[in-house]
Parts: structure tokens; sequence; C-alpha cells
């Protein structure tokens, strides 16, 4: 029997001086790009949300969510590996279905991601500095730290920081991504050691070490645990519902708020590459990883905080928060508590506080991106394509995604126009519309497919084809459920306007500007069309 | 130099106040390229078709004939066993369209060329001349009644050698290091050059030369103001030329989140040209993730950026109004 003689690395690699051949990008960096996008602080908003789904599972909800997102995350993966360099939505959607259905999806996610910045901003003070004050306040018996605390959840306290954050990103970021890739380094490398000084806090809540009720009744007064349970079992919550499959499901939408957005990390594969290995792998393992997180996180907090007391607080807090003796229910408040030491307060909160602080900036990364890709296509006015001389960034375009996040601040504060998962329709549709082109794109490019390292198979069939039709089937479920869920606030009426109206300004904008460009002596139905050889 | 003998004499936009130009790079040896690139002209409707530079191929795929009767490859990061000589000549085709040549071996040959780098080197460049050769051939056959201009030239990854090849066409013109006429009234100097690169490529040279070299042929062009700058390497820092950060091993450098950092790589000595002479256009390939359209001063210049290895032609549709000399541009991707 032969062995397996051959090696492509002397022959195919180390003869040639060419410019451009570099090493593989590793699996583990596009998996920690995947991460990033994933923002697993998130966690907050699931356990918030987990007591108007009597019956759900919060961690199996999130493995549900994993492995529907990884399906999609498979055909990122592969439309990566084809579209090396000139990937993203707006190729793989015009590509595998059409131009202008391709075009409205990707002027659809570019405005939601651009209005993402504004409702982090938000979510930031919300989810993480208010009860982190709030926490410390609570531990030194402070009243100004807890006032602070309060300040910080209302509505001016929100708006200015907001401000801030969204300033101070969009500075940053005009200056150049050197900054932000030097504070996110640090910011990781922080936010890391306090995620595990957090896990092992819960680990020690979870195996009574740590003892939640005894510190919640020292802080808050003999008997708040219990009483915070009483009152709400008294006026309606239901705290103890068993276990059942549909509304697991149901609740599914909620850690697919964070775990979604892993498939924006589709990668530079560079002249050396297997693909169909680190974009794959690294957008999927990312997600995997961000899951077991999430679950580890979820199933702790559980256990350590108390299932009944963790529904209780949340329900509280969110139908009559005078009956609740804490500023807030928020996650990183009560594992704060749990830790019982104002030092952990501050160290458990890092992580929370610091991701989140990244989240704004780097939803105008994306959103600005896509502007520019716009710009130097012909898509849209020269001058989003525009780089500053000085600072080498799109200054153009992130100026314009800041200005969207600004005025996405302003009225998610002061009015109730939208929530925070008021982006998840518009957003899964265009995800949806990635994994359709997913089922068709083997058949409909197959020369493209065929040599292309995305053509792998399973039992039979194309893998690309496979995992669309996974994916497609879940971000329909997804979808209907936004649609039908009136907890999660995705189906107000002026989120779907909003929704509807920039979709449909898309469509506007791509045949105005063909008509406008078309006029200047360029065909932009030219800009995709292959060119037919015998 | 001035290159006076065009394969067409007659300009093929006589008479047309509109000069349409389609320009290609960096297609590194993938035929599918190659017969899009010849179907640009009745596609684009184009008077001249340009490449400029990098069109060999960077990859070899060997195919090893194994003494059970099968034959054993590494394609795309995969093994394959094919048990057929119809799966060899599949596998051929799609390393051709990918730019990679494809050489069936006995495992003796294979085994002897591990060891033998001057050996790999040769087989390397045999394969790169009979790729041109078939490109001439195509390009003979497919252009020879298109009435269109055709010009090929090597970049700073080709070799030498082709240069000859390529120069054997009836219908391809090799203008590098050349002045030569487009059209009745626009010339087109072309180099395929580039600044020193980490690879030490087989016409990388210091900004210096390329600078000297850009003034000698500039100098030649007889109304600069509406000429060409076919130059493959792109001027520095103007957003046609961002490329991956890379340390020492040439690994792309990546941030804390894993995303990567572009630095500009074009040459100074192009842009300090372009600056400073102002030609009409300037094309330019060298960089495949920065495919653009910029305006330095007066003068557009343009990356079409390059995804050869998926078959895709990346170009740029330049149009030109001999009127009133404006220049309008686009980016396609066929």
């Amino acid at each position: 029997m032969a062995s397996d003689s051959t090696s492509s690395v002397t022959l195919s690699l180390s003869t040639r001086k060419t410019s451009g051949l570099v090493r593989q990008v590793s699996t583990m960096d596009t998996a920690r790009y995947s991460i990033t996008q994933i923002a697993i602080q998130f966690v907050f908003l699931i356990t918030a949300a987990w007591v108007f789904y009597p019956g759900a599972s919060m961690e199996w909800a999130t493995v549900f969510v994993v492995l529907g997102s990884a399906l999609v995350g498979i055909v990122y993966g592969l439309f990566g590996a084809v579209y090396a360099r000139s990937g993203g939505e707006y190729v793989f959607i015009s590509r595998a279905i059409n131009p202008v259905v391709g075009f409205a999806a990707s002027f659809s996610l570019t405005f939601w991601m651009a209005w993402s910045a504004g409702t982090n901003a938000a979510i930031l003070s919300i989810f993480t500095l208010a009860p982190a004050v709030s926490a410390l306040g609570l531990q030194v018996h402070s009243a100004g730290l807890t006032s602070a605390g309060t300040f910080i959840g209302s509505h001016t306290g929100l708006f200015t920081i907001g401000m801030v954050v969204m300033v101070l990103s969009t500075v940053g970021l005009i200056a150049g991504m050197r900054i932000y890739f030097r504070s996110q380094k640090w910011i990781f490398v922080i936010a890391g050691l306090s995620l595990a000084v957090t896990l092992v806090v819960l680990i020690l809540g979870a195996t009574h070490v740590l003892d939640f009720h005894s510190h919640l009744d020292s802080i808050a007064g003999a008997g708040s645990y219990n009483r915070v349970i009483a009152t709400a079992q008294h006026q309606g919550a239901s705290l103890h519902p068993g276990l059942g499959f549909a509304p697991t499901i149901n609740f599914g939408i909620w850690p697919a708020e964070s775990l979604l957005f892993g498939l924006l990390a589709a990668s530079f594969a560079g002249e050396v590459r297997n693909p169909a290995r680190n974009q794959l792998f690294g957008i999927v393992g990312g997600m995997v990883i961000s899951g077991i997180a999430l679950v580890l996180i979820e199933l702790l907090a559980r256990i350590a905080i108390g299932g009944e007391f963790l529904r209780a607080s949340s329900y509280l807090a969110s139908t009559d928060p005078t009956k609740l003796p804490l500023p807030s229910a928020q996650l990183p408040l009560l594992i704060s508590i749990l830790g019982g030491s104002p030092v952990l307060t501050v160290i458990i909160n890092l992580w929370f506080v610091l991701l989140e602080l990244l989240l704004p900036a780097a939803c105008i990364i994306y959103s600005s991106r896509c502007m520019l890709a716009w710009g130097i296509d012909g898509s849209a006015p020269i001058s989003f394509g525009e780089v500053s001389e000085r600072f080498r960034t799109p200054t153009v375009a992130i100026v314009i995604s800041f200005v969207i996040g600004a005025v996405t601040l302003g009225l998610f504060v002061y009015t109730s126009l939208f929530t925070v998962l008021s982006a998840l329709i518009a957003q899964s549709i265009t995800f949806i519309l990635v994994a359709i082109g997913g089922i068709v794109f083997p058949y409909r490019y197959k020369r493209l497919y065929e040599a292309s390292p995305a053509k792998l198979t399973v039992a039979g069939r194309p893998l690309m084809a496979v995992a669309g039709v996974g994916g497609t089937a879940f971000l329909a479920f997804i979808i209907f459920r936004a649609f039908v869920d009136d907890h999660a606030g995705v189906n107000s009426k002026s989120g779907l306007i909003t929704s509807a109206v920039v979709f449909i300004i898309g469509i506007v904008w791509f045949f105005a500007v063909r008509l406008i460009r078309k006029r200047q002596g360029v065909d932009l139905d030219l800009r995709m069309k292959e060119i037919p050889i015998e | 130099m001035r290159l006076r003998r065009n394969r067409d004499a007659s300009s093929p936009s006589s008479g047309s106040q509109n000069l349409v130009v389609y320009f290609a790079s960096d297609i590194h040896a993938s035929m599918l390229c190659w017969k899009k690139f010849l179907a640009a002209p009745r596609f684009y409707g184009a008077h001249v078709i340009i490449i400029g530079g990098d069109i060999t191929g960077k990859f070899l795929v060997p195919i090893v004939r194994q003494s059970n009767g099968v034959w054993k490859s590494r394609y795309h990061g995969s093994d394959r066993v094919l048990r057929s000589k119809t799966e060899v000549e599949e596998l051929k085709v799609m390393a051709e369209n990918s730019g990679a040549y494809a050489v069936e071996l006995g495992e003796e040959e294979f085994r002897a060329l591990q060891d033998d780098l001057q050996g790999t080197d040769d087989l390397f460049l045999e394969e790169v001349k009979k790729r041109i050769e078939k490109w001439v051939e195509l390009a003979d056959a497919r252009l020879a009644h298109e009435g269109v201009k055709c010009f090929v030239s090597g970049g700073n990854d080709d070799p030498f050698e082709i240069d000859k090849i390529l120069d054997r066409s009836e219908v391809i013109c090799v203008p590098d290091r050349h002045v030569v006429a487009i059209d009745d009234d626009i010339e087109m100097l072309s180099l395929g050059y580039a600044n020193q690169t980490p690879w030490n490529c087989p016409r990388d040279i210091s900004e210096e030369e390329l600078g000297s070299k850009i003034e000698e042929l500039a100098s030649e062009l007889r109304d600069v103001g509406h000429s060409v700058f076919n130059i493959h390497v792109p001027p520095h820092d103007t957003g046609l030329d961002w490329a991956p950060e890379l340390d020492s091993t040439m690994t792309p450098v990546r941030s804390a989140s894993g995303e990567l950092n572009f630095v500009p790589v074009g040459s100074t000595a192009v842009r300090a040209a372009i600056e400073h002479w102002q030609p009409l256009l300037g094309l330019h390939g060298h960089v495949h993730e920065s495919q653009g359209i910029k305006q330095l001063g007066r003068t557009v210049v343009a990356n079409p950026g390059s995804e050869y290895q998926e078959g895709l032609l990346h170009g740029v549709l330049v149009k030109i109004d001999k009127r009133s000399w404006k220049v309008s541009a686009q980016l396609v991707a066929g």
C-alpha cells in the first residue's frame, strides 16, 4: 500500500517569489472576531426576560440558538470561502439571489447596525454601569453611590453617558483603527480576568460557599429575599412553571439577539488558504464557544442566585419596581451581591462594562465599512467611499453612522418607539436572505461552487445548501416569533414600520443611484454581471 | 522607449468621441480569467483591453501517479484520490481555472523534486511558459477580427521570460517599459515593476529606480495631460494600496478581537510621478484587496482588485470622452 507521499508544501509554495503569499490566518483568529461580535455580556438581557416565558429553560434555549445560528454560520463561512475578498451580505445576496435584494438587505443591516450603536450606548448604562454603581453603593452603604446608580439609569443619565460614549467612540475611530485596536487589546485582557472571577464567584455561589440569600438580606434588610419572591408570586409571576419545549424554543429570540451576530465575522482568507476550515470553523467555533459561556453563566446564575428569585426580581423590576428592595434586578447587580464584597463587585462588573463599552464602536465600524464599500462600488455618493488623507479612515461614513446612532439614542431613551430588540426582525431578514442564497448558490453558480473550497458535501448534497435549508428554517422561526412575541417588543408598530421603510428606501436608493450613474455614463448593472465564455 | 509597432495599425475608436478601455490585473495564470478577459471587448463594448501585470501563477499542484493505479493530489487544502484519467483531467481544469499549474508526476519524480529546489524552479518556469503560450494561442484565435487593441504586461511577480512569448502574438502588444498609442489621441506608458516587497520578486526595484524609469517614459509622451499611466504598483497611501500588515513571519497582524490591520504598501515614486505629471488616468493592480477608484489631483487612479482564484475577473471600465476629456470609471466584476 503506497503511503501518502503527496506533500504539496514544497512544490506548491516555496518555489515562487510572488507577492501576497501570506501565512494563513488561524481559525482561532476568526473565532475571536466572531466572539467579539456576539457580545456574551447580553446574558443580562436573557436573565431579565426569562420570567416572561414560563416553562422556558434559558440553557436549552441557548443551545437551540447555537445550533440554529451555527447552520447559518456554515453558510456565511462557505460564502466567505468563495468570495474571500469582496465578501459581505451585499455580495453574497446580490450574486446568489438578485442585486436589488442584495443592496436593500445590506442597506437595511447597515442602518440597523448604526442604530445598534445608539441602543448599545444606552444599554451600557442600563445593564452595566447603573447596576455596578448601585451594587457598590449598597455594599459600602453609600447613599451617594446608590443615588448615582439611579441617576445613571435615569433618562438624563442614559442620554448623557450614551452620547459621551458615542462621541468618544466616533472620534477614536476617525483618528484611526490603531487606537481602537490598542484599547481593545487591554479591554480584552481585563475583561477576560474579570469574567474568570465572575465564573468563580458563580461557582462558589452554586456550591453554597457564597450565599446570595444572606448577602441580599444583609444589604436590603432581613427577609428581603423571601419577600421579593412572595410579592412577585402574589402579583401573578409564574415562579415554578416547570419545563416546556415550546416556551423554551420561543424564548430563543433572546439568546439569538446575541449569538446571531457571530455571523458578521466573515474573514480575510489570503492567497494561501484553507477557508473551508478557517472561516467555517472560526465562525461556528466562535458561536459554540460563546454559547458554552452563555449556558455556563445562565446555569450558574440560576443555581447560585436561585431560579425563583431570578424570575421574581425581574418580574418586579419590570411590573412594580417600588416593591423591589434593590435599584434594579440586572444580573451584574445580583452577581455583585453574591460576591459580597465591594472589591469583587468592581472586578465582576468590569467585563460587563468594558465589553459593552466596545459595542458602539464595533457597530459603527461595521456600518461604516458597508458604506465605504458602496462608495467604492458606485452604489452611493463618492464621499461615502472617501478616506481621510490624514487619518486614513472613512470619515464621512463614520460620521453618518454616528448621526444615525445618536438620533437612535435619543429616541430610545426619551420615547417608547424602540426596544432593545427592535432591530431583530430586519437584521434576521438579511441573515435569512444569505441562508436562502446558500441553498441556491451551488446550483445556480455550479462552476464557481465546484471549483471553490466551499465544495463540501453531506449525504451527497452540498453542505452549503443543506445548512442553508436548516438556517432558513431557524431564522424563519425567529422572525415569526419576533412578530408574535409581545414581551420582546420587536413587533411594536414603530419598529415594524421603521424596518419596512428602511428596506424600501434601500430598494428605491438602488434604482435611483442606478439611474443617476447611467446618466453619468456608468452602468451599475455591469457591476456583478458575469462575463460569459464559451 | 517608444513602441512604434502596434498590432493593429488603425485606432479601434477612430471617428468615435468616446474611447472605452477595460483594465484588469493580477489574474495569476487563471485560465478562466484569461478567457473572460478575451470576451471583455464584446461584453463591455471596449475598444482597448489591458492587463496590468501579475499574469503568472503561484502554485504547482502535483498529481502523483501511484503504483496502485490511482493518482493523489492536494488541492485547496484537501487531499484527493483520483481514480481515473477523467478525474485527473477535471482536477487539471479546476487548477488551471484557479491559476494553479497542475503537473502529473510519477512517484519517483515527485520524491526527487521534493529535494531539488532548482529542479522544482525549472519545472515551475516550464509550466509558466506553457500557460502563456496557450494564452497567446487563444488570444490570436479570439481577437483576430475583433478590431480591439490588446495590451498585456508582466508585473512584479512575473519572470521576464514571458515577455518574449507574449511578443510572438499577432494581437497582443507588450507595452512594458514603453510608450504606446492606445488611440490616435491617447498614449500610455507602462511599467510592470513594483517597489520592493518582502518577497523579492523578479520585477521588484527600489523607489529611486522606479521613479527614474517613470520619469524617462513620461518625458517621451507627446501630451502627458491626456495620457494613461499603466503602472503595476499603485500610488502610495491612496486607498488603492492597503494590504494586511504582516509580521516577520509573513503572518497577518491581528487585533485582540481577530481583525486585520491594513497598511499602505504602494509606491511613493508612483504617487510623486502622478502628482507631478497629472496624466488623465492611472491604472494599477498589485494589491488584490484594495479595489477602488480615486482621484490624485486631476488624475483618476484605479485598482480593480483581484479574486482570480475564484475565477472572478475584476476590472475597471473606463470611458474617456475625447471632446471634454472627461473620464468616467466604474468597477466591474465578471
